[in-house]
């Protein structure tokens, strides 16, 4: 029969919809802040929703309390905890990929002729822009 | 007589409403008009509403009431509401509105959308259209009821006879005005 | 008084005889011969309204031919406290009953019907427990009228003892939208044969004489709604050869027209179908399971839910259930409503906010996690409403404790379908892998999930006779609670819980890999919930990726892992698309089944080299055009009447290609095109015409192979912007052997 109240994914897009001109009129520096803030804000949609409050968006902001409280306390960690629990990080993205193209490049092939290949990675890729040619949608989270 | 306000009136409708029959036709039949026109009788009394194109989006009302009530809850609990989504419930829920009739006004939202579902002949449509206004029409003796519905489609073209049958029932009746045609429509051939 | 003898068989098609009732073909379990017996089925109908009306309508229908007896009932309707008076208007034969229904409700359309469009294999089973495939015991006169039949097994036996089937398949030789047709192949357990279509029509007369000797019981077809049948019949007729293809040779093919519907959140086009008599058509490109579960599914679809085999084959489970609700009615003795009337109760404002909800789906948390166990609830909406008595007609529970221990129409109809559903599954678990019966079981097991996942959304269906939104929503409200509870559980027993799905959470713990380690939490879950939770597996890994338009944000359905077992699962990914080309997400997947070789986690990241290799080699296979335009092939879909449509998507150009020649396209026809380079930008795959490998345009297809490459490299660091980079730069030019992917 289809749902009649809006879903909470469409209101967390009406609240940030309804933070468009406030968010025009901060500094870049600022915009950039709030977005990561806006991005906390989604990470509880699912506790939000079980919520059922009148008001969907006291919920987003007490995620963001959460969110924010959340790194706090990880810095803190960081700063004073020496026993390090967690992996390590990941290596940096660049050197991740880097590390891929160099063993392909330098694993020999039984027909591949024998070229050089050009300094890739001392030459600055080319961007291409990403052309919108698929006729499928995103695919976000389930109904 | 039909009384056809054309007024762009951000409530639609003149408040307090009197005991009579209301329509409001427009795209998506309305709903946020409609949601505000819930709210604003809310705030001031208990409000029936037979939701019969899933138009309810309760969260629109709550923030529309938010600036005006220190108590959210009450109000939303001043809204009954049930919701139809064949046109045989619709009778149904309005026959059974009628057998209990509410204190104050009675909105009904999107009313012809189940009314041109294919699969329902249109003769049976147009019976049960007929009977459900007739329903209403004895309602609106003791308490203001407003109807909403959107404009037939093209591709529903032959139940546009539903619209007239239901405008004919009204007192009053508000339009919303059609869109003005784009630029390139009114170029005038040079030819 | 006539003489009568005993037949025992399995029941397989009935339908209305317009003489005496039903005719009914039985396939004999002692000389395996195929037989047609006839029975009167003498049919009820209810009518409820105002005794004013009664009275007039009773005068109307008293004497007329057809109607045995009308007489005053009480009897129960579900949406109504007491039970309510009817009409009792019993009719010689469901033919004449559908006849004075239609007749009677033009004139009196404001009374309430009951039983008035009940199926004839519904009130069949309702009546005499005979089911499609049922063994039944028969007396039966001298002229071959049954005088009463018995059903020796019942729908529910894990192992029913079935009849020799004989099926025949009918293939064409070639896709007829796309090519013409030489021959057919005709196969059976006994032989196969190819049949040229010869311009005299031989192979019409070879048909002819199959059918007659080896007289399948069924006839399994490609194409057979769209092309086949008609083809045949068409070519039949021109030649002048006859070709009876239903056993009953008094009667012509019947063709059931096209519709397109609605249907959760898709509208779906069926086309013309062809049905028999005597004999069961399955056209294995329309019936909607097919892929899922084939022939034994079919059959067991069938038999579980009475459909006829034919019917079984083609509709959704949705049809399934409906008609067992129906039967569980009957056989309570409650009457089934004609037009559903019931609305939802009142609710305020606030209680709709609280209860309009869904399944509780989390935010994942994004990145590659080690050791993991997928533990799923067995088929948690059906148990809820089993054990929740959620039925329209019974108190609604309160949370999962239920209100009353009679269970109502809905949870009866359910149990023996989970039960059964479970019998299975565990059955399948006491054989290896190989045994000759598991493929046939896994089918069956198949089919009966698939009632089970939709009779919860039929639960909430507008013209679900027994449908009920509050009911709707009560399950949902206590899968929320269940999906909590276990979630409690998780975390008092030390476990993280990495994410949740409505039926399904992902926990880890440190110390917990093998499958043992979790025992205990499934039992304590298990015994706080009143459910039953699997263990799906452990994740050796399992990769939760976000959103493809911010990496930040994660998304509850994109994750690809490898179990313990080896064995891989995808979800929401390229290449559980439908519309992801066939060579895409054959990359794809390959790229992961390297990644899943990777036993530790040292060993991932050989493996991720391996899958960035083989990437590499497949985007210049691409881009050097060497993959067959067969293989790039994209299945869009129409979903509205092309007029409808303002901006003009890949699907409608395509459509209307197609529209252009003279095709007839339905909303919700799937739409096969290529991306093509200049003008047109697409090629619709059914004109016919041949694209070459140069005309398609490799931009478009090589963007579709990056989002695809980056949705299984991501979580590895790799992101999709410097992926592009590299995959678009000329720079680096490799010739590289020819990657020949499997489709």
């Amino acid at each position: 029969m289809g749902r009649t109240i809006a879903s909470i994914t469409q209101t967390w897009q009406e609240e940030e919809a309804a933070l468009n001109r406030f968010k025009r009129a901060l500094r870049k520096d600022d915009q950039v802040i709030l977005d990561e803030l806006l991005v906390m804000s989604r990470l509880h949609l699912a506790e939000a929703s079980y919520a059922s409050n009148l008001y969907p968006l006291d919920m987003y902001l007490i995620a963001i309390l959460l969110e924010v409280y959340k790194q706090l306390k990880a810095t803190q960690r960081q700063l004073f905890d020496h026993d390090q629990h967690k992996d390590q990080a990941r290596l940096e993205e660049e050197d991740v990929f880097l590390k891929l193209i160099t063993n392909y490049l330098e694993v020999p092939r039984e027909d591949q002729q024998e070229e050089k290949a050009s300094p890739q990675e001392e030459e600055e890729l080319p961007i291409a822009e990403p052309e919108s040619c698929c006729s499928y949608s995103d695919f976000e989270e389930a109904p | 007589m039909i009384e056809h306000d054309r007024s762009d009136s951000l409530t639609l409708f003149q408040m307090p409403l009197p005991p009579k029959r209301f329509l409001a036709i427009g795209a998506h039949a309305l709903s946020d008009r409609m949601l505000q026109l819930i709210s604003a009788l809310a705030l001031r009394q208990t409000v029936t509403v037979l939701d019969c194109g899933n138009r309810s989006n309760m969260y629109a009302v709550a923030k529309l009431i938010r600036p005006y009530t220190s108590d959210p809850v009450s109000v939303m609990n001043n809204i009954r509401l049930s919701r139809a989504f064949t046109c045989y419930q619709v009778l149904a829920m309005i026959q059974a509105t009628a057998k209990n009739p509410p204190g104050g006004a009675l909105v009904l939202l999107d009313l012809l959308a189940t009314f041109l579902d294919e699969d329902v002949e249109l003769k049976d449509s147009q019976r049960l259209l007929t009977h459900s206004l007739g329903i209403l029409e004895s309602m609106s003796h003791l308490a203001p009821v407003v109807i909403s519905t959107r404009p037939i489609p093209a591709i529903a073209e032959n139940r546009s006879i539903l619209l007239e049958q239901l405008k004919a029932s009204v007192d009053i009746c508000w339009e919303e005005p059609l869109p003005l045609p784009s630029s390139q429509e009114l170029q005038l051939a040079l030819f | 008084m006539s003489q009568t003898y005993t037949f025992t068989g399995w029941l397989l098609d009935l339908y209305l005889n317009q003489e005496e009732g039903l005719s009914l073909w039985f396939i004999s379990a002692d000389d395996d011969s195929r037989v047609c017996f006839r029975q009167r089925f003498p049919v009820n109908f209810y009518v409820a309204g105002p005794n004013e009306t009664l009275r007039a309508l009773w005068k109307l229908v008293s004497g007329r031919l057809g109607v045995l007896s009308l007489s005053r009932q009480r009897k129960q309707d579900v949406f109504e406290e007491q039970p309510v008076d009817v009409m009792q208007i019993e009719m010689e034969s469901p033919a004449s009953q559908v006849k004075l229904f239609r007749e009677i409700e033009e004139i009196y359309p404001d009374l309430t019907y009951y039983g008035a469009d009940l199926t004839i294999s519904t009130r069949y089973i309702a009546r005499y427990g005979a089911f499609p495939l049922a063994l039944c015991q028969l007396e039966v006169d001298e002229n071959d009228v049954i005088q009463s039949i018995q059903t020796l097994n019942d729908r529910w036996e894990l192992f029913p003892d079935l009849p020799p089937l004989r099926v025949l398949r009918v293939s064409p030789d070639a896709d007829p939208n796309r090519s013409s047709v030489q021959s057919l192949l005709v196969h059976s357990d006994r032989f196969e044969q190819h049949l040229p279509l010869d311009p005299q029509g031989a192979y019409l007369r070879i048909l002819d004489q199959i059918l007659a000797e080896y007289n399948p019981d069924i006839l399994v077809t490609d194409w057979g709604d769209s092309w086949l049948i008609p083809f045949l019949l068409k070519e039949s007729e021109e030649k002048g050869i006859p070709l009876q293809l239903n056993r009953d040779s008094n009667r012509p093919v019947r063709w059931q027209k096209e519709t397109t519907y609605f249907s959760y959140g898709h509208i779906i086009y069926r086309p013309e179908e062809a049905h028999l008599f005597g004999r069961c058509h399955i056209d294995r490109k329309s019936s909607m399971m097919w892929s899922d579960y084939s022939l034994a599914g079919t059959l067991e679809m069938a038999r579980v839910t009475t459909l006829p085999i034919e019917k079984a084959a083609r509709v959704s489970p949705g049809q399934g259930i409906s008609a067992m609700q129906v039967i569980t009615a009957l056989e309570k003795d409650i009457l089934v409503p004609y037009q559903k009337r019931q609305f939802e109760e009142f609710k305020t404002g606030l209680q709709l906010i609280q209860s309009d909800r869904g399944g509780m789906v989390y935010q994942p948390l994004i990145g590659l996690h080690t050791d993991v166990a997928q533990i799923d609830f067995i088929s948690m909406y059906p148990a809820i409403i089993i054990l929740g008595n959620i039925s329209p007609e019974v108190p609604l529970p309160d949370g999962l404790t239920p209100a009353d221990e009679n269970l109502g129409v809905v949870p009866l109809t359910l149990k023996p379908l989970y039960e059964k559903r479970v019998a299975i599954k565990q059955k399948v678990r006491t054989y290896p892998e190989s045994h000759p019966l598991v493929a046939n079981l896994k089918e069956r097991a198949q089919a009966l999930k698939w009632l089970l996942v939709v009779c919860f959304g039929f639960l909430g269906y507008k013209n679900a006779r027994y449908g009920r939104i509050e009911a709707h929503e009560s399950v949902t409200r206590g899968g929320r609670e269940v999906l909590l509870r276990a979630k409690d559980v998780a975390e008092e027993e030390g476990f993280e819980v990495l994410h949740m799905y409505v039926d399904a959470l992902w926990v880890k713990k440190k110390g917990c890999s093998k499958p043992e380690h979790f025992t205990e939490l499934i039992k304590k879950i298990n015994h706080r919930t009143g459910l039953t939770i699997n263990l799906d597996g452990v994740y050796r890994w399992v990769a939760f990726l976000p959103s493809k338009v911010d990496p930040r944000i994660p998304v509850a359905n994109r994750y690809f892992g490898v179990f313990q077992s080896g064995e891989i699962k995808v979800r929401g990914l390229e290449a559980r698309r439908r519309d992801t080309p066939l060579w895409i997400a054959a990359v794809q997947k390959e790229m992961i089944n390297l990644l899943g070789q990777a036993r530790t986690k040292d060993e991932l990241d050989d493996c991720i080299q391996e899958a960035f290799n083989y990437y590499q080699q497949a985007l210049q296979t691409l881009k050097t055009g060497l993959v067959l335009p067969e293989q790039l092939v994209i299945n869009g879909k129409v979903s509205y009447a092309l007029e409808a449509y303002k901006a003009s998507t890949a699907s409608v150009r395509a459509a209307r290609q197609l529209q252009n020649t003279g095709m007839l396209v339905r909303p919700g026809m799937r739409i096969r095109f290529v991306y093509t380079r200049g003008e047109p930008d697409v090629v619709a795959w059914d004109l016919g015409v041949k694209v070459e490998p140069a005309a398609i345009d490799s931009d478009k297809y090589i963007e579709l192979l990056i989002r695809a490459a980056s949705s299984v490299l991501s979580p590895f660091g790799i992101s999709v912007n410097i992926l592009r980079e590299w995959s678009l730069s000329d720079g680096l030019q490799l010739h590289l052997p020819t990657v020949q992917v499997m489709s």
